[in-house]
């Protein structure tokens, strides 16, 4: 069957997918131990990210704005930056990173933001000679790319300017990507029953963070710089997103020998064999039964479902492009037909994803992938009918398209701000492809008795 | 007489807004307004209603002398000239705050 | 010590000038914290920008208007989604917004034309919307695009469309309030007066500062209804663009929101001798005292104690029931300025709570002289305030429940202090009569939910 790949017609963007480069470095930042990130723009740009970040997690994170005001855009802005890490690193003890990160009016002005942190580390070093306060410029102006080159960027800066080579460890290097801690969770999970020591980055598990008797716990990133540092010391690095962290990992493959396996997102059966058989092959470790196992449940409870539910059922998927990328591989696994896939911003790369190739070779349908994508694209299409589609898998930016459109959807990626608590579990994993499985089936499920379309079936299943 | 009029400058500040407006001159064509219409009703005499702001005047006054009566019932026993007393001496007080030595650094802008 | 240095402010005193402590005796013209200026970088402040104060909270509401955000995609991402104001109109202002989407190519050669094509395709895409509101944001202010001439030659073109500008970028002033600024005023110079409205009343009012927040103007407009009076326009709750041009044909103008919508009435009372009339349409006892000026206003006294006696003799036993289980709960308002003043004596006088300290983001010194004016001797008063200082207020007062957003509600639920949608509401509206006892209930919910116990609560202890 055929894959066809075209760009959105529309010079404009209705109902963004993805949302502007500043985000994705602020959110590499919120996952690092005793790190506030400083973002060097006007005040809504960070001001609207932490909310967006409250409404996924439902934790608070803390990130500060360099508050440019009128007299800094026209003049520039450097010595907000100079007062911003002045005021952080006084006010918080604790802190031992400051992520600087540039926004669209801040590129645009071209405040010199290297040049300011240089001579703010000279400053420091008077001022706390017993303090270590990393400051770390990351350049992510609004109007290039998008949240996912923001991450890419964030991680790839970070790693450059902490990456220390020194004793060689016998750690692998696990570059996430923009997952969940549940994800996170997963990938602990597996590294630890290959008995293999993982250095993941970035560490977000901690960001499910306890209501305790004392008082006393908020969530925070559980990165720390050592990590950051140590990652040239790794025997090798596995980015599970390509495009968010691939840079960061090809980096150190580069400048410190580290091997680099870029991909693929272990989001379904396959993916996942790949990913612990790249961890095999960068640590020598074996697969244990233990992880057979778990993925013979998977296999066990897809079985369940795949021929009875979910074939020839025809799917949309939007987000990040690791995510629908590896969402449609995982469709495929299961017999469900990833009929349209949206990416939402120019990386030209996109267009040149390998793993299309794959797609095309196991699909029996046609897919077609719309790049530059937005929202509209997809409600467009549905009200127009020039598809049909019996599930869509995405964030909550596009959940209006399915309640008005009435078609059941499965919230995948971020944010999901309107269901509880999905940020806690896996899509990537053995674990991660039965409970997406088994999301989806519960999402028909629903949709068959709310529309008592054959919702009988079910009583007997 | 003191005591009754920081009674009914209290009152006034922590009911209402009209004093608070954004610019010193709206502040001073209501407080002087809206006193005005509460000495003539609080006295039985007859509140002017030429224009609409007038009748603005009027509706805040109006609403304001049936709760004063509720609340201080002292009022009810003062002879007519205490009571434009009373109300003159919380006025000057208002002015004093909210216009007079306000610290709002904006009062006084000449735009919107 | 009436202005107070947190602890946490030591290093950057000039914090001080931001709180206040009221103390007996003091007025407003003794002690006025500063508001309204430079925001300290790295405070974390809990300010937005003043894009989002022109298109979040004003613009952005109406019902029949296409919003075209000129800039890079993030400033349409994050002020869509994010705002729980319905409409009649199947919610169209919730469900879509539009960017023009600025790359790097546009930021060098101008975006004038990527904007042109951007409005034809918006009208093009929604073909049943003749309004647009377009928004410049930080990046196109810098490179000097002039979105209104491409404004009026797509008008011309499509001849039945009507755009207004919105020019604010968010580094604009120093928080949303600025945004609030420039959209009243523009939309007064610009809009206002250039459509004329069916009128059907004898009697007719703008409805100012109120922007149907999970339904509030819906109440407001019943009220209204019911007293015979037309609400030519609701600025900006559930409202149409061009009732908004007809401002000028009201007799009144009933404000809520001072703050986020003064600037209109005040330029209507200048130019069209529209006098303002100031109200606050939260709680019990000022909703009633409201109508019974508006009444006044129209000589519909009887029809305003009318309404006040059928929704009294509904709701008002309701909310005594919850009055008698909060009285003496000691709270605090975290929110954008007005609902400071708006709600510390609705809070206290019909539900018995008191309030204990109350932080604005983006009020101005006259906020404060209203909030101060009818706040409480002892209670904390913070302007801009942030995370530290907030940490320090409960370290300080003993703390029952915070009016605050869902972010800041996150951090003190750890401490174990309920938070309400001080902002957006849990379970609205809160306006009116009903509304207030939404409120209360909430309040209530939120304090008496048997999770704080148990979240107080060592297993280890044995207790």
């Amino acid at each position: 069957m055929s894959l066809t790949i075209k760009n959105k017609e529309r010079s404009g963007v209705i109902n963004p997918m993805y949302n502007c480069q500043p985000c994705g470095a602020q959110f590499v930042g919120i996952g690092i131990k005793d790190c506030i990130p400083l973002v060097h723009g006007g005040q809504g740009c960070c001001t609207f990210v932490r909310l967006l970040f409250a409404q996924h997690f439902k934790e608070n994170f803390d990130i500060a704005s360099s508050s440019l005001h009128e007299s800094a855009a026209v003049l520039g802005g450097v010595k907000n930056v100079e007062v911003g890490i002045d005021t952080l690193v006084k006010r918080y003890p604790d802190l031992k990173v400051v992520p600087i990160i540039t926004t669209c009016s801040t590129e645009t002005i071209g405040d010199d933001v290297d040049g300011v942190a240089r001579k703010a580390r000279r400053t420091l070093k008077e001022q706390f000679p017993d303090r270590k306060v990393q400051l770390v410029p990351i350049h992510t102006p609004s109007y290039s790319g998008s949240h996912v080159k923001g991450y890419d960027t964030g991680m790839q800066a970070l790693v450059a300017a902490l990456a220390k080579k020194t004793e060689p460890s016998e750690k692998l290097n696990v570059f996430t990507g923009w997952l969940n801690p549940g994800d996170v969770t997963e990938i602990k999970y597996v590294l630890s029953e290959m008995g293999v020591e993982g250095n993941v980055l970035i560490d977000t598990e901690s960001f499910d963070s306890p209501t305790m008797p004392d008082k006393d716990t908020f969530a925070y990133g559980n990165t720390t710089i050592e990590d950051f540092m140590d990652t040239a010391n790794a025997v090798g690095t596995i980015a599970l997103c390509p495009y968010e962290g691939g840079t960061a990992a090809q980096y150190l493959q580069d400048e410190f020998e580290v091997p680099a396996v870029i991909g693929p997102t272990p989001i379904g059966i396959e993916n996942t064999d790949k990913f612990i058989q790249n961890i095999s092959k960068l640590t020598g470790k074996e697969v244990p039964q233990s992880l057979v196992e778990e993925r013979g449940k998977a296999i066990d409870a897809i079985a369940d479902l795949a021929h009875m539910f979910f074939a020839d059922k025809k799917v949309a998927i939007y987000g990040d492009p690791d995510l629908v990328i590896g969402l449609a591989q995982f469709c495929l696994e299961v017999e469900l037909q990833p009929v349209l896939l949206l990416l939402g911003d120019d990386n030209k790369a996109y267009a040149k994803d390998p793993r299309y190739k794959d797609l095309e070779e196991k699909a029996n349908c046609d897919i077609e992938v719309v790049l530059n994508a937005d929202m509209f694209e997809l409600e467009q299409r549905i009200k127009d009918k020039t598809i049909d589609v019996d599930l869509i898998l995405g964030h909550s930016k596009g959940r209006y398209i399915a309640i008005d459109n009435q078609i059941p959807m499965v919230r995948v990626g971020f944010p999901t701000f309107d269901r509880a608590g999905t940020w806690k579990y896996p899509v990537i994993g053995y674990k991660g492809a039965s409970m997406l499985a088994e999301n989806i089936a519960n999402a028909l499920f629903a949709d068959m008795e709310y529309k008592h379309n054959k919702e009988y079936i079910l009583n007997v299943w | 007489m003191q005591d009754k009029i920081e009674q009914l400058f209290l009152y006034f500040q922590e009911r209402c807004l009209w004093q608070f407006h954004s610019r010193s001159w709206d502040r001073e064509d209501n407080i002087n307004g809206i006193t005005d219409d509460v000495i003539k009703l609080l006295t039985g005499k007859r509140v002017e209603m030429e224009t609409p702001e007038d009748k603005c005047h009027y509706a805040d006054s109006r609403i304001l002398v049936d709760d004063l009566k509720k609340r201080f019932p002292w009022i009810l026993e003062l002879k007519d000239s205490e009571r434009s007393a009373v109300v003159e001496g919380a006025r000057d007080k208002l002015m004093a705050v909210v216009v007079t030595n306000s610290k709002n650094a904006e009062l006084n802008n000449e735009n919107y | 010590m009436p202005l107070k240095l947190f602890e946490c402010d030591t290093v950057i005193p000039e914090r001080k000038r931001h709180v206040y402590i009221k103390q007996p005796g003091e007025d407003t013209s003794m002690f006025l914290p500063s508001a309204n200026i430079d925001t300290i970088p790295g405070s974390l402040s809990e300010r937005g920008c003043s894009y989002c104060g022109a298109k979040l909270v004003i613009g952005g509401v109406l019902k029949d208007t296409i919003q075209l955000i000129h800039g890079p995609v993030g400033c349409a991402y994050n002020t869509w989604h994010t705002k729980r104001y319905p409409s009649d109109k199947d919610n169209y202002q919730l469900k879509y917004v539009c960017s023009t989407d600025v790359k790097e190519k546009n930021v060098v050669f101008g975006a004038e034309k990527l904007l042109k094509k951007n409005i034809l395709e918006a009208f093009a895409a929604f073909p049943d919307y003749k309004r647009m509101i377009i928004y410049t944001t930080c990046a196109t202010a810098l490179i000097g695009d002039d979105p209104k001439a491409v404004a009026k030659e797509v008008e011309k073109e499509l001849g039945d469309v009507d755009i207004f500008c919105s020019q604010c970028a968010g580094f604009a002033g120093v928080s949303q309030s600025k945004g609030h600024h420039v959209f009243n005023i523009d939309w007064m110079d610009e809009k206002v007066g250039t459509f004329e409205p069916e009128i059907h009343s004898d009697y007719t009012v703008n409805m100012i500062g109120d922007y149907n927040i999970q339904g509030d103007s819906v109440v407001l407009s019943d009220y209204f209804h019911r007293m015979g009076i037309q609400v030519v326009a609701h600025f900006t709750g559930n409202e149409t663009y061009d009732a908004l041009r007809s401002m000028h044909r009201a007799q009144l103008n009933v404000v809520n929101c001072a703050r986020s919508a003064g600037y209109i009435a005040n330029e209507l009372k200048k130019k069209y001798g529209i006098p303002r009339l100031d109200v606050d349409t939260w709680g019990f006892n000022y909703v009633a005292e409201s109508l019974r000026k508006v009444g006044t206003f129209f000589g519909l006294e009887d029809k305003a104690e009318q309404v006040i006696a059928e929704d009294y003799a509904k709701w008002e036993p309701k909310l005594k029931w919850y009055k008698e289980r909060l009285e003496g709960k000691k709270v605090c308002i975290w929110t954008g300025g007005p609902r400071l003043w708006h709600w510390t004596k609705a809070l206290e006088d019909d539900l018995g709570v008191e309030v204990v300290a109350m932080a604005s983001k983006f009020g101005h010194q006259e906020d404060f002289e209203k909030v101060i004016a009818r706040g409480n001797i002892g209670t904390i008063y913070i302007d801009d305030g942030n995370e530290l200082e907030f940490f320090e207020v409960l370290k300080e007062k003993k703390v029952d429940l915070i009016f605050t957003g869902p972010r800041v509600g996150e951090l003190v639920k750890k401490l174990h202090i309920p938070y309400i949608n001080g902002h957006a509401y849990h379970n609205g509206p809160y306006m009116g009569f009903e509304g207030w006892v939404n409120c209360a209930r909430d309040m209530y919910n939120g304090i008496n939910s048997p999770i704080w116990k148990l979240a107080g609560k060592d297993i280890r202890k044995g207790e």
